[in-house]
């Protein structure tokens, strides 16, 4: 079970859509979310503190999220960070390369708050084994 | 959470319509330059970002419409499909129903749209549109990394439910994503998202600070008159002078806060030109300057209206069709420049139009028709106040009311509704040449620099921007013209009127000792006041009940002593004074 303390960085250009997830963690009992514009403020926070998990947007402007998602992997000091890719309907074709660059999981939106609890828990299991 | 989600909706609905914003001149400008990726791009993810939240917070009229949008803008930017009047158009009017949508959402009023028209409208024309496919023309085909495949062609889209699903996506291959431009380095420039009515509590509270100082200058003053070699009084001295000059700090800085590039307004405009200028047939060049002045936001909410109803009335009435400015030797497309300028602690906006400026004598004609003028005073006016004529309400030359202006609902709410911001609105025009149109708003809306005097028993505070001078007047001094009494001031005529006059509290011509000459939108007057009491910076206050228009006055103030005293509207009395002028 993912520690409910962990700190969490929500990453989407669109600030409407950070507090939506926002909300969403603080719906399953996460209380320590931080937020990041894209890849670029990202990157620099997870360098600084650590993270838990990281639930970051594909379409982001100056670094977008498989950018980042590589840039992340790259980085030995943050290279094992949990990373949950937030993604369209449309964009399916994007999982395949997310998921060959080394994303532990991805969801859809519109979610719900018990499709991403299915999520985490599924990223974490995985961690544990 | 019920609060949180309605907080959660307004800054989807603030943020999306921001979005909507930053695109709408985009499209204009595609249009001019033809297709640009980058462009192309941006409008894409902009709907595609709507439509994410619109999911989740449960709109589904917004994510149909963005969806059908999104597909679009897609198949665009990855050149699948070539650019087209239809295809534009159709994205256009999704954007306009988007906006339709989110105010709905935002009213509350429980409307729902018909959105099916335009759902298959959009359907339709991504299924006509021209694929690149088969084509040998360069330019269309998107800039790829070498190395990517495209699927040449353009499936068919399934449709369910209105939702287009492209099949595309699946089968191409990722690396031909277009991967975002890199060279655009995001500007250090941190901001904050801060509800209005937050800063409008801080500078309501800033005013009354000012007040308070100000009170607390004159005691001070006071005491020193009296206990001029204390220790504490000039230590008090000190500190409230200290208190003075941080207060004027602070109330700059809060203005500041308030004020937005006037960029917000303009941005609308290209795409209003194009809009309006389309159906009547007319060629438009369109200059925009100083759009990153910075303004008021409340200056902003009133004056965008008002500015689109000049640029409507300059594209229809001023503006030639291209055959007529051909006949006269004139460019086939008019231009039309709006411009904004921080002109010492005024705004000036100004539209002009190098059209066929205003006929004056349609101008007279129309108001003989509607009885505003005799025919007697139509002879006799001058052509500025002719012009002038054109701010009275119910005026317009236009003998049917065009669909786009000329209803008789127009310049006269620009000029109430630039009034409204202490403002004044002036326009000059040639034959042939065109017309200018020229707004002035004062910087600071609720806090100004007064002129007290004293009039009767009673005291007025005058706003100091229009103050030229003041005079000392003797009897002898003031001179009779056409009916009404003047003042020669270095050889020049300025009409003379009593503030009691002026403001109806008095017919008695009593004796005045000074004249405070007044410049309003280069008309100058004199005013005659018993006693010029200094200047004191003051809270425009308003008083409830009270109309600004008929009653002369911006709003009451309390100043340093603690009394209550009137602010005298100038423009409104300019009227007064200018409409008792016949020359």
């Amino acid at each position: 079970m993912p520690d409910l303390k962990m700190k969490i960085l929500v990453v989407d250009d669109f600030s409407t859509m950070r507090r939506i997830v926002k909300n969403v963690l603080k719906q399953l009992g996460y209380e320590n979310i931080d937020e990041a514009e894209d890849g670029v403020q990202a990157l620099a926070k997870l360098k600084t503190s650590g993270y838990g998990l990281m639930v970051s947007d594909w379409n982001m402007p100056n670094m977008d999220g498989l950018e980042l998602l590589k840039a992340v992997r790259r980085d030995p000091e943050i290279s094992k960070l949990p990373i949950l890719m937030v993604t369209a309907e449309a964009e399916k074709a994007m999982v395949i390369t997310a998921i060959q660059s080394g994303v532990n999981n991805y969801i859809v939106k519109p979610f719900t708050a018990e499709v991403f609890k299915e999520k985490m828990d599924k990223i974490f299991e995985k961690l544990e084994k | 959470m019920p609060d949180e989600m309605e907080e959660i909706v307004a800054e989807f609905i603030t943020e999306s319509e921001e979005t909507l914003d930053r695109i709408d001149p985009l499209f204009v400008e595609l249009e001019i330059k033809g297709e640009d990726k980058e462009m192309l791009n941006q409008i894409f993810r902009s709907v595609h970002t709507i439509k994410g939240a619109a999911g989740f917070l449960g709109f589904q009229p917004v994510v149909d419409v963005a969806h059908n949008a999104e597909s679009i803008m897609k198949k665009l930017r990855e050149g699948e499909i070539r650019m087209s009047k239809p295809l534009m158009d159709a994205v256009l009017k999704s954007v306009d129903m988007l906006r339709l949508l989110l105010r709905h959402i935002k009213q509350k009023d429980g409307v729902t749209e018909n959105t099916a028209p335009l759902l298959s409208e959009l359907k339709t024309a991504l299924e006509n549109a021209v694929t690149a496919a088969g084509t040998q023309e360069s330019g269309v085909r998107s800039q790829e990394p070498a190395g990517s495949s495209q699927e040449p062609g353009v499936r068919s889209q399934k449709t369910e439910d209105g939702r287009g699903i492209s099949e595309e996506s699946e089968i191409r291959n990722p690396q031909s994503v277009i991967a975002e431009p890199q060279a655009t380095e995001k500007e250090a420039l941190q901001t904050l998202r801060v509800d209005v009515n937050k800063i409008d509590k801080v500078m309501d509270l800033t005013g009354e600070v000012v007040l308070v100082r100000n009170r607390l200058l004159n005691i001070v003053t006071q005491l020193e008159h009296q206990y001029t070699d204390d220790h504490d009084v000039q230590s008090l001295l000190e500190a409230v002078s200290n208190l003075d000059l941080i207060t004027s700090d602070m109330q700059l800085g809060v203005m500041k806060m308030r004020m937005q590039p006037i960029a917000k307004v303009f941005s609308k405009f290209p795409r209003l030109v194009r809009d309006i200028s389309g159906p009547l047939g007319k060629l438009v060049n369109l200059k925009v300057s100083g759009e990153e002045t910075e303004v008021d936001k409340s200056v902003i909410e009133q004056i965008a209206d008002s500015m689109v109803h000049i640029i409507r009335n300059a594209v229809d009435h001023g503006l030639e069709t291209p055959q007529e400015r051909r006949a006269k030797g004139k460019a086939e497309a008019g231009t039309i420049s709006i411009s904004a300028e921080q002109k010492g602690n005024q705004i000036v906006i100004e539209v002009s139009d190098d059209g066929r400026g205003i006929n004056l004598d349609r101008v007279k004609t129309k108001a003989l028709k509607q009885n505003l003028i005799s025919e007697e005073e139509s002879v006799r006016m001058t052509d500025d106040a002719a012009l002038n004529m054109i701010f009275l309400p119910g005026f317009s030359t236009a003998d049917v009311a065009t669909e786009i202006s000329g209803r008789g609902v127009g310049m006269d709410v620009v000029k109430t509704n630039v009034s409204k911001l202490n403002g004044s609105v002036e326009i000059t025009t040639h034959k042939d040449k065109g017309s200018t149109l020229t707004i002035r708003i004062p910087l600071t809306l609720a806090i100004i620099q007064t002129l007290m005097v004293r009039s009767g028993n009673a005291r007025y505070a005058v706003p100091l921007a229009p103050v030229e001078e003041t005079l000392m007047v003797s009897k002898e001094a003031i001179s009779e013209m056409s009916g009404t009494d003047a003042l020669v001031i270095r050889g020049k005529v300025y009409p003379l009127f009593r503030l009691t006059e002026l403001l109806g509290t008095s017919q008695e011509k009593a004796d005045f000792k000074y004249a405070v000459v007044v410049n309003i939108a280069d008309k100058h007057f004199c005013i005659g006041v018993d006693e010029l009491l200094g200047q004191e910076e003051v809270v425009i206050k308003s008083v409830a009940g009270m109309n600004s228009t008929s009653s002369f006055l911006l709003g009451a103030t309390i100043t340093g002593d603690g009394r209550v005293v009137f602010i005298l509207d100038l423009t409104a009395l300019s009227r007064v004074a200018m409409g008792a002028v016949t020359v």
